[in-house]
């Protein structure tokens, strides 16, 4: 086995099965310990389903002790080792990697205590997202971060990824609602990282580095989360546009007007008609549609719905309806929420891309990706968090189409490099998993990347933790040649090129 | 104006070059928060200063660390818009790379999130002498490791921050404060009862004699709120909370030994051995005590509250200010050592708080 710091190239040797499940039994339930051929398919991919390898072995611990075990024995024999939640990812962040073991922590799935008064909830890594507001809405109170998978993803999952969602516009990502978590280290011990029940921790920040990290520096065994009071009441409103570019000035206008909303998405005629075709939401079938949501007290809706029907009127949209009841508000949420699988309807395959630009920038992404779509042949519909500059274009192919695949990949890199061009990010809330990897390399110069690598280094020197995932191996950025030159000066003078 | 990035850089590769340390100072506030400095060369980040970019549609900004928050908030004020949170102000110049170096967050800190909650970007000079850009200015962003939250409360240990780009906030249409007659611990569970309804709180103090309540929203969010809380208005409101953020409030005039106690907001009043007074921030989190002595039990009273205790201004000789790795445990100490390695590994930023 090999890793390299400073480049973050690695190469784990292969292990002998059967002399490893020896060792485990020792101190692991047999029924923890999966490596038989039909056990090991499901872990094969998560929700980049396009990339897929089978484990060499899943284990399924059922306590900290055991998972602490498992790390410091995978150190000890050099084995990857990819902690994993519910395999909803969309970025190949738990892609088994070869000789891996994927730690599952689906048996860590308490909530193990809610403090209604201080507003806190601590769960295990495997609690699913919308089991905390489940359980905290007895108290009036909820979770705030709402990824689309919220039903089945799971909050160690959130953390490792920072999942945002709908309403992260106004309450924040995963990293703003997190307080503090209880991690294993490389080395196999237990940490305490962020305040927990306390709102600060001395010395720099460790609580926002696990965040997004992507499995990369621990695994996550407890999570305290930040809970807030269910808002009194909940509009949202919806309004049609002839012109994509007046429906971007809308949300720029609302934003600048100095009010917040929960919610503010944008979707184009393309994935308007797949979602009204598939849930009849009564969408106006337009160029552009806003769903508006504010929520907070019934005073306070009422008066900033009436400057945001105002702002839209403005921007001359048609159509502007406003929810009058909750029932009605889940209506106009269907269609959106249902945005991906109704595209998954008129398409054998979609691409879903995850880039995120400042506002201002988006009439002109959008015209180039129009002008992409028709260069590849292949459509894209159009679906995102508008208020905070997330898209989430969705590239349409069929993988048994040959060519497809690779044309669909290129039109979305051709994405992601636009958005990194216009003072954007490759990613918003999916994460780099495998899927980003070449587009970091046009995001990050050499010197990044190598800090990225040393900090790898700091909490995992053997480099067993989940790698390859999320941050490119130096050699890959220069074998591309796509990386970022600065001052005129050509990347990675120091590498080889081929 | 005046981007200071290359004389920075060139200072700290002489530094390197001549196996020198360096510490950073802004406008030296908080410089009690450092140690002794004194063997070590000073980077005056003053001079590095001036707001780089900022779009009020987009509601971000990047500026110098080396910019007077001051100078910041004047500019966010002619668009009606604020900075997301409450940034300590001890002094006048006070820089926003020392509000982040620092990490401490003022009294919206359970409400509006601390300091780092709100930083979308860095571009930062490692010990390494190397420039590198960390996040971004967009909204959400989860490429790379998140360097730039993690550099909050660091306290110059990775690196010198050069500049940074702020997430902001729309100026609220109104505010006021309320005040309620209420013994502490009253208070601290009256604050978190309410800060668990839907209102439009966004402070809560008690200053040992009055639990003090700011609300901020729309005219009719706070009118409708006033009505339902009842209480006493304090007018005007706002200087009330800039001295709690800039330290001159009353309570911070005393000359007694100032410590910062952190603990979790629903524990109960202090016990402490001695004679002291407190005043309570961020919804209980935060108890700010005036005490000539500090006992030994003391310490252990707050820990088996859960939280730990810092000597903060005016300290004794026997009681120099808490670093932060003095409240860490054995392997958060280590883990931040590492960290530090990967940044800065020849320790040449703020010696004196070398784990």
């Amino acid at each position: 086995m090999s890793f390299d710091p400073s480049t973050g190239q690695f190469e784990f040797a292969d292990w002998d099965i059967d002399s490893v499940v020896r060792d485990l039994e020792s101190w692991l339930d047999v029924d923890s310990i999966l490596y038989q051929q039909a056990d090991l398919i499901p872990y094969e991919c998560d929700g980049l389903s396009a990339y897929r390898k089978v484990p060499k072995m899943v284990l399924l611990p059922q306590t900290v002790a055991q998972c602490q075990h498992i790390v410091r024995y995978c150190r000890e024999k050099q084995i990857p080792l990819i902690a994993r939640g519910a395999g909803t990812g969309l970025a190949g962040g738990v892609l088994p990697v070869e000789s891996s073991v994927i730690l599952s922590l689906a048996r860590f799935n308490r909530i193990k205590r809610i403090d209604p008064l201080q507003r806190l909830a601590v769960v295990e890594p495997g609690v699913r997202n919308l089991a905390i507001t489940e359980a905290a809405s007895k108290h009036g109170l909820y979770y705030a971060p709402d990824p689309s998978s919220q039903i089945a993803c799971s909050i160690g999952g959130n953390v490792a990824e920072n999942s945002g969602g709908v309403h992260s516009l106004k309450y924040g990502l995963t990293v703003n609602n997190v307080t503090g978590l209880t991690i294993i280290n490389a080395d196999g011990e237990l940490l305490e990282v962020g305040g927990g029940e306390c709102m600060d921790a001395p010395g720099a920040d460790l609580l926002a580095l696990m965040h997004g990290s992507e499995g990369l520096l621990g695994v996550i065994v407890e999570i305290t989360v930040r809970l807030i009071p269910q808002p009194e009441a909940a509009q949202v409103m919806l309004a049609a546009f002839d012109h994509i570019t007046d429906a971007g000035k809308a949300v720029r206008d609302i934003i600048s007007s100095g009010i917040i909303p929960a919610g503010l998405e944008m979707m184009d005629k393309l994935a308007i008609r797949a979602a009204e075709d598939f849930v009849h939401a009564d969408y106006p079938i337009a160029e552009a549609m806003l769903l508006c949501e504010l929520d907070g007290t019934l005073a306070e809706i009422e008066q900033q719905m009436t400057q945001v029907e105002k702002i839209l009127s403005a921007c001359n949209a048609g159509h502007v309806r406003r929810s009058q009841n909750d029932r009605e508000r889940a209506l106009f949420w269907a269609g959106r929420k249902a945005a991906f699988p109704a595209v998954g309807r008129i398409s054998p395959d979609y691409y879903c891309m995850d880039g995120t630009i400042p506002r201002k920038a988006l009439p002109e992404v959008l015209a180039e990706i129009s002008r992409l779509s028709e260069q590849y042949g292949l459509a894209c519909a159009n679906v995102f968090h508008a208020g905070d500059g997330n898209l989430h274009p969705l590239i349409l192919y069929d993988a048994n189409r040959q060519g497809d695949l690779e044309k669909a990949e290129n039109f979305g890199n051709d994405i992601l490099r636009l958005c990194v061009d216009q003072g954007g990010t490759v990613t918003g809330e999916h994460g780099v998993g495998v899927e980003k990897l070449d587009t970091m390399c046009h995001q990050f110069n050499s010197a990044e990347l190598t800090l990225f690598h040393r900090i790898k280094a700091a909490l995992d020197p053997n480099g067993i933790l989940n790698p390859g995932k999320a941050i490119p191996s130096l050699h890959r950025c220069a074998e591309l040649g796509a990386m970022h030159v600065h001052d005129g000066q050509l990347p990675h003078p120091e590498l080889p090129r081929f | 104006m005046s981007d200071q990035s290359q004389a920075i850089l060139q200072q700290v590769e002489q530094a390197r070059e001549n196996q020198t340390t360096l510490s950073i100072h802004g406008a030296r506030s908080h410089d009690f928060l450092l140690g002794d400095f004194a063997e070590a060369e000073q980077i005056d980040m003053t001079r590095h200063h001036g707001i780089i970019d900022y779009q009020p549609s987009e509601l971000t900004l990047t500026a110098r660390a080396g910019t007077p928050l001051n100078e910041i908030c004047q500019q966010l004020a002619q668009h009606h818009q604020r900075l997301p949170t409450d940034f300590p102000q001890h002094a006048d110049n006070a820089t926003l790379g020392g509000a982040l170096a620092i990490g401490h967050s003022g009294s919206g800190r359970p409400f509006l999130g601390a300091i780092r909650d709100h930083v979308l970007g860095v571009r930062l000079l490692t010990g390494s002498g190397e420039i590198v850009q960390c996040g971004g200015q967009v909204m959400k962003n989860v490429a790379g490791y998140d360097v730039s939250r993690l550099l909050a409360g660091s306290r110059g240990q990775f690196g010198v921050l050069l500049d940074i780009t702020l997430k902001l906030m729309p100026e609220p249409e109104r505010q006021i404060s309320l005040g309620f007659e209420m013994d502490e611990n009253t208070a601290i569970r009256q604050m978190n009862e309410l800060a668990g309804r839907s209102l439009p709180i966004n402070a809560c103090v008690n200053d040992g004699k009055r639990l003090l309540l700011r609300l901020e929203g729309s005219e009719a969010g706070i009118a409708s709120a006033q009505k339902k809380l009842g209480g006493e208005a304090i007018e005007p409101s706002a200087p009330l909370w800039q001295s709690l953020q800039r330290q001159s409030h009353e309570f911070f005039r005393d000359d007694t030994p100032l410590w910062r106690v952190i603990v979790p907001a629903t524990a109960p009043q202090l016990e402490l051995e001695n004679d002291h007074h407190s005043l309570i921030d961020w919804c209980g989190g935060l108890r700010w005590v005036h005490s000539e002595n500090i006992s030994q039990s003391d310490f252990i009273h707050v820990s088996n509250l859960g939280g730990y205790l810092e000597s903060y201004r005016r300290a004794t000789p026997q009681t120099a200010p808490t670093r932060p790795q003095d409240v860490m445990t054995d392997i958060q100490r280590e883990m931040h050592a590492r960290l530090r390695q990967a940044f800065d590994p020849s320790k040449l930023f703020n010696p004196a708080l070398s784990i």
